[in-house]
């Protein structure tokens, strides 16, 4: 019964003391029961917090760590994303820088139909000196079309396919084509020889021909256009007793790291005069 | 693991020759990983059970070069013929007895292209081509059988060949 009586004088006293709190708040003076309370209540708040914060601290720990987490993966993600595409961007550029200098090429001879070919593979033996490029006879390619870069003659087309063919190098000792010293016109055959190099034959022992010379294409047999870059001599082997002269020379281009060449579809003049 | 997955990856191997290992130069040749796949699974298996692997290394072969069709599949298959014979009366156990079947069946191989390719009217300049190619070829493939033989032991290790023949 008394207990009763203890809870309603409670009730009324908390009651009576929110309403006293109300009126107190609206009259606009500093509230004392508010103070009071505060006053009480501010020390507890504050050890409270002081014994919350390590943990707090610990449960935003581990939530940080699961979002650096993510943002780790998601930074490295976007790392690789960029070194590929600053791959990509690497490949493109030289390829633009080769193209454009094809594209230069092509202009400074109109009468020259060219057809860039990208090489996608190389003959597996060695003793051979190929070249599988990606355009066939679907992109007007025939057998005997000279291959080139803008820099120097490659090789010719020996075999088609609809979508690819295959070129064989000046280098391979099978290719034979009609040269000339461009300084002293002597005239010969260069061929390939084995490792990537090439020889001059069937120079007459009359004619000059020194070290540093440059080796143009001759036109002669109409296989290949006039004045194209072969290569430039690297020494000359001569002797009384041979008719012809013999000089090692240099190609021109790189051919075991070509990746991009253009097949000739057709080539008017050059040819056609000598024959 | 059987002697008939060889087949793809010899086939896969001619690729990988033509695209990638063309460009591994080692004295102005590149190894041959064809012909040493060939041979290592003759050693391994002996003649018969290879010879789907040596076809379909063969075939790819003349698929891709620029010689007449038929050159790659005719010497490779020589050549392991030739091995299968000699691995018969060979030591065996010699650890030496993979370098020296790769070192002969380099030079042999090398051997029967240059004769094929004079035959099919191809020039040959016999002295130059011996010394700047075949050699360093047979240097090359010595160079890079062991490799290729560790490779191959730890991936045949799950099956005995004694489950495949």
């Amino acid at each position: 019964m008394k207990s009763k009586h203890g809870w309603g004088i409670a009730v009324v006293l908390i009651l009576a003391l929110i309403l006293a709190w109300l009126v107190l708040d609206e009259t606009g003076r500093p509230n004392p029961i508010r103070n009071a309370v505060s006053f009480v209540v501010s020390p507890m708040q504050f050890a409270l917090e002081r014994l919350a914060r390590p943990v707090r601290q610990a449960t935003s720990g581990i939530g940080d760590w699961f979002r650096l987490r993510a943002d780790n993966d998601a930074l490295r993600e976007e790392n690789e994303r960029l070194r590929n595409q600053i791959v990509l961007l690497e490949e493109a550029r030289l390829e633009n820088e080769t193209l454009r200098r094809q594209l230069d090429f092509k202009s400074a001879v109109p009468e020259m139909t060219m057809l860039p070919a990208e090489v996608v593979g190389r003959d597996p033996n060695t003793l051979l000196q190929y070249l599988l490029i990606d355009r066939g006879s679907a992109d007007g390619i025939a057998v005997s079309m000279p291959v080139l870069t803008d820099q120097a003659l490659v090789g010719r087309i020996s075999e088609v396919s609809t979508h690819s063919s295959k070129v064989m190098l000046i280098t391979d000792p099978s290719s034979s084509v009609s040269c000339l010293i461009q300084r002293t016109r002597a005239t010969g055959s260069v061929q390939g020889y084995p490792d990537n190099d090439l020889v001059m034959r069937y120079i007459p022992q009359g004619d000059t021909v020194a070290a540093g010379d440059v080796v143009l294409t001759s036109g002669l047999g109409g296989n290949f256009p006039k004045r194209l870059l072969v290569g430039q001599v690297l020494r000359v082997e001569t002797s009384d007793v041979e008719v012809f002269q013999l000089a090692h020379v240099e190609p021109a281009v790189n051919l075991a790291d070509l990746e991009m060449v253009m097949v000739l579809l057709e080539f008017g003049a050059g040819a056609e005069e000598d024959q | 693991m059987n002697v008939y997955a060889m087949a793809p990856l010899i086939a896969f191997s001619a690729l990988v020759q033509s695209t990638v290992t063309s460009h591994v130069r080692i004295w102005g040749a590149s190894p041959d990983l064809v012909l040493m796949l060939a041979v290592a699974c003759v050693l391994r298996w002996g003649l018969r059970p290879s010879v789907p692997v040596i076809l379909a290394g063969g075939v790819t072969i003349d698929v891709l070069t620029g010689a007449p069709f038929g050159t790659a599949t005719l010497c490779v298959t020589a050549v392991c013929v030739l091995v299968s014979v000699v691995d018969s009366y060979a030591p065996r156990e010699a650890t030496f007895w993979p370098l020296a079947a790769i070192a002969s069946a380099t030079l042999v191989y090398q051997v029967f292209w240059m004769v094929i390719l004079e035959m099919s009217g191809r020039t040959v300049l016999w002295g130059p081509m011996f010394v700047r190619e075949v050699l360093p070829a047979v240097l090359c493939n010595v160079l890079a059988m062991p490799i290729l033989l560790l490779i191959l032991r730890l991936w045949w290790r799950r099956v005995p060949a004694e489950a495949v023949i």
